[in-house]
């Protein structure tokens, strides 16, 4: 049985501001993509949703850090802009249908990721054995199906300590025995202190996995449902 | 079906001549700038002349062009079998013969620029009445525009028969780096353009040297170095390419711009490697010690130039060529005003400031 004080402190863990958008935007031209006065999304797993060309894969590759932008986005109190690599350091992004260079292997991703995100021999032994694609691994990914390359984007966003973990479109090409697999990873991952992005457009199944809340992206900005 | 042609032209030449600006505006120099402008009509007429009168010189010529011709091959079979050129297998909706027609055509326009000195060649020939040649001439090119189409049909025509041909492939065991990767990149998808980058470099260096004798001046080193920097700057494009397509995710990752920036300059500085080698054998024979070593210098950061320009963003793709020209000129004066090595620190300042800046300002262009 908690205190009365201990129970406030989880409280104010749980809802400090991970994520802060600030006058965010994102225009090609005159075109404006995505444009967020303000958003704050705090710990949790949350549902990215919205409709085709919305805006939520934009949304997610700015905040991956992969894609420029007007504004600021802090996480943890870590300004993207203003400290790149201690940001990055934060977070991880799998891509909905990820392109990787065909003449590596699996295995010479994984441990390049692994150098550039200080993770230990063990972690990437038990993440692969997790995913179970060990088999293919030596082989190179041009040879790959869409659905192993998938797999092992999937495995390359949890390497390392990462605060927040963005998975753009998690459910496609993956067979659905694998889907309690990665559920119960995400869920591995948030009682150890991760967050997570999701997006998708299909509904997710309330045995495998219930988000805390939603990001709705639509009308050109993105609005914060809590549960 | 003018519509299927015109789209053909749209995706597989277009790209060739942008993607290929640099090697064609090396060999344009080559050919048209290191001669005096009073004496080009005539170093000219010589060249064909002895082209024509020469049978080894012919050959030499032959086996150029047909290396462009391979060169010009790989390229379209390339975008032939990418993905994102799928749509193009509508083609095969055509009856054989009209869409390797077609392809011939393709071909022909890819092949332009050399048809164009053959004009002058078929001119001179004539002229001097070697008849038998120019036909040899006339047979030769045909052959080549017939092989290219008939290759190209038939790739996009079988292309769901599995190859009997193996490509033999490098295994390199640095590719768990940034700089192996790029490395990766060249030395297995980029064979022959490579490959060919290294003839014309090799090749022309290789003249250099054996004209250089003691006491010589730099400039000649430095300006033959320079043009053969230019035939490397489709590899610089075709690096950032890769990068846009296959490495964007890595944008994710916690690595400083700095490590990036030196993995390519790392990288640049190992493909000139071989013409260093070649070098070798002139020090003290037109080049210095201190000279020598200033060359990878020179060329690193040279190429390090031209890949920060292509992450200038919202950058107009049609403005490459005339960034290159300035850069080559700007370097070009530099060097003949001795300022070999100041133009190297000033590159490599420049250029990593422009890095640095632009890295995570560019957005890849899938």
């Amino acid at each position: 049985m908690l205190e009365p004080n201990q129970k406030l402190s989880v409280l104010f863990v749980r809802q400090t501001a991970m994520l802060q958008l600030t006058h965010l935007k994102k225009a090609y031209g005159s075109r404006v993509i995505l444009e967020v006065p303000h958003l704050i999304i705090p710990d949790g797993a949350y549902w990215i949703k919205g409709n085709n060309g919305s805006g939520k894969t934009t949304l997610m590759k700015i905040i991956g850090g992969i894609n420029p932008f007007e504004g600021s986005v802090i996480l943890n109190g870590i300004d993207l802009i203003k400290n790149p690599m201690a940001y990055r350091q934060q977070v991880s992004f799998a891509e909905a249908e990820p392109v990787f260079p065909g003449f590596v292997t699996g295995w010479d991703l994984i441990r390049f990721v692994q150098k550039t995100r200080h993770a230990q021999d063990e972690s990437i032994k038990t993440l692969v054995d997790y995913f179970g694609i060990e088999s293919f691994l030596s082989y190179t990914v041009g040879t790959y199906s869409s659905g192993m390359t998938k797999k092992l984007s999937l495995l390359l966003s949890f390497i390392g300590d990462t605060k927040l973990i963005l998975l753009d479109e998690p459910l496609i090409t993956l067979e659905d025995s694998f889907l309690p697999i990665l559920f119960s990873l995400i869920k591995e991952r948030q009682a150890s202190g991760s967050s997570f992005l999701l997006s998708s457009h299909q509904p997710f199944r309330e045995d495998q996995f219930v988000p805390n809340g939603k990001v709705i992206v639509e009308n050109q900005t993105a609005e914060f449902i809590a549960s | 079906m003018k519509g299927i042609l015109h789209m053909m032209i749209k995706v597989l030449v277009m790209p060739f001549y942008k993607n290929h600006a640099g090697l064609l505006f090396f060999v344009f120099f080559l050919m048209f700038g290191i001669v005096e402008s009073t004496q080009i009509v005539f170093y000219h007429q010589s060249l064909i002349y002895g082209m024509l009168s020469s049978g080894i010189f012919l050959v030499v010529v032959f086996v150029i062009w047909l290396l462009y011709q391979l060169k010009s091959l790989h390229f379209l079979l390339k975008n032939l079998g990418d993905d994102a050129y799928s749509f193009l297998s509508h083609v095969t909706l055509l009856p054989a013969a009209q869409s390797f027609l077609y392809f011939l055509l393709i071909s022909f326009i890819t092949f332009l620029p050399v048809f164009f000195y053959t004009l002058a060649i078929y001119a001179i020939g004539i002229q001097q009445a070697f008849y038998e040649v120019l036909a040899l001439v006339f047979v030769f090119q045909l052959a080549l525009w017939l092989m290219n189409a008939w290759m190209l049909n038939h790739s996009i025509r079988q292309r769901h028969i599995a190859s009997r041909v193996a490509v033999p492939t490098l295994a390199l065991p640095y590719q768990q780096t940034q700089t192996g990767i790029y490395a990766g990149y060249l030395f297995k998808e980029e064979k022959s353009a490579l490959l060919l980058s290294k003839i014309f470099s090799l090749v022309l260096i290789y003249i250099v040297k054996e004209t250089l004798e003691p006491g010589d001046d730099f400039r000649i080193v430095g300006i033959t170095w320079l043009f053969a920097l230019l035939s490397h700057t489709y590899l610089v494009q075709k690096l950032k390419t890769f990068e846009d397509h296959s490495l964007s995710w890595t944008r994710n990752l916690p690595i400083p711009v700095t490590k990036t920036f030196f993995s390519y300059l790392v990288l640049y500085s190992i493909l000139m490697v071989p013409e260093l080698l070649l070098l070798t054998g002139s020090i003290g024979r037109g080049l210095s010690l201190l000279q020598f070593t200033l060359l990878p210098i020179f060329s690193s950061t040279f190429l390090m130039a031209i890949h920060a320009y292509l992450l200038k963003p919202n950058r107009d793709p049609d403005q490459f060529l005339t960034y290159l020209f300035w850069l080559f000129l700007g370097c070009f004066m530099l060097v003949l005003s001795k300022l070999i090595w100041v133009t190297g620190v000033a590159m490599l300042l420049i250029s990593f400031l422009l890095f640095r800046k632009r890295f995570f300002q560019y957005e890849p262009v899938e």
